[in-house]
């Protein structure tokens, strides 16, 4: 779960970067079908930022149930280490 | 100031960089998670399609047909001449070269059609009997 939350971070950071960029890049060409289809990119880039921030949620919600408390890691009082009870 | 042709050519790149990025991840991430990415790397190779369909069109991205070199592997006739049309921004299906295969100019958009010589048969194939006929004399 940690590795799919940081793949979806990861993602969703390269395509905030595209959408920017599309968006930016459909103001300065000629052609307009060439902007047409940037615009359609910057929206579809877009869409898909939702989606992933909408599974992100919900993996943080179940990673938020699952994951131990600090005061769980640290163990009981004079026992070093942590424990992965949880 | 980038010109129209630039601008697509970096957002190629973009597009295979982030289509092989979901790959990759696609390939890495858990069962629930994959078809996301998966969805997600359709949608950018649709638009990959979509944006080279529009660079040919114009010219910025000619392609070479590969079975060229796939039917006739041994009797390719050009010297390597063949040259890509110039970036007008209309189509000129005249490559240069002494290429045996022509460029249709028909009004439907650019096709290519593989010349067969005269003789009826590709010289491909009597080249690799000639050469099975040596390596079976020698034997």
């Amino acid at each position: 779960m940690l590795r799919d939350l940081d793949l979806i971070n990861h993602t969703a950071h390269e395509i905030q970067l595209l959408m920017n960029k599309a968006s930016f890049l459909a103001q300065q060409v000629q052609d307009p079908v060439v902007r047409h289809l940037l615009h359609d990119a910057a929206r579809m880039h877009q869409r898909h930022l939702a989606t992933l921030s909408t599974a992100r949620a919900q993996l943080q919600q179940q990673l938020g149930s699952t994951q131990p408390t600090l005061q769980q890691l640290a163990g009981p009082a004079g026992q070093s280490g942590a424990r992965w009870t949880q | 100031m980038l010109s129209d042709k630039d601008v697509c050519m970096d957002v190629v790149k973009d597009l295979k960089y982030i289509s092989f990025m979901e790959t990759v991840f696609a390939a890495e991430a858990s069962p629930d998670l994959k078809p996301l990415f998966l969805g997600q790397l359709r949608d950018h190779e649709d638009l990959h399609t979509q944006l080279l369909r529009l660079m040919e069109q114009r010219g910025w991205y000619p392609r070479v047909p590969g079975d060229w070199a796939f039917n006739e592997p041994y009797t390719l006739q050009g010297t390597g001449a063949w040259q890509a049309p110039q970036a007008s921004g209309t189509w000129q299906p005249t490559p240069t070269g002494a290429w045996q295969a022509q460029a249709s100019t028909s009004t439907t958009g650019p096709s290519w059609q593989a010349t067969q010589p005269a003789g009826g048969s590709w010289q491909t194939t009597s080249t690799l009997q000639a050469l099975q006929q040596n390596l079976r004399e020698s034997r």
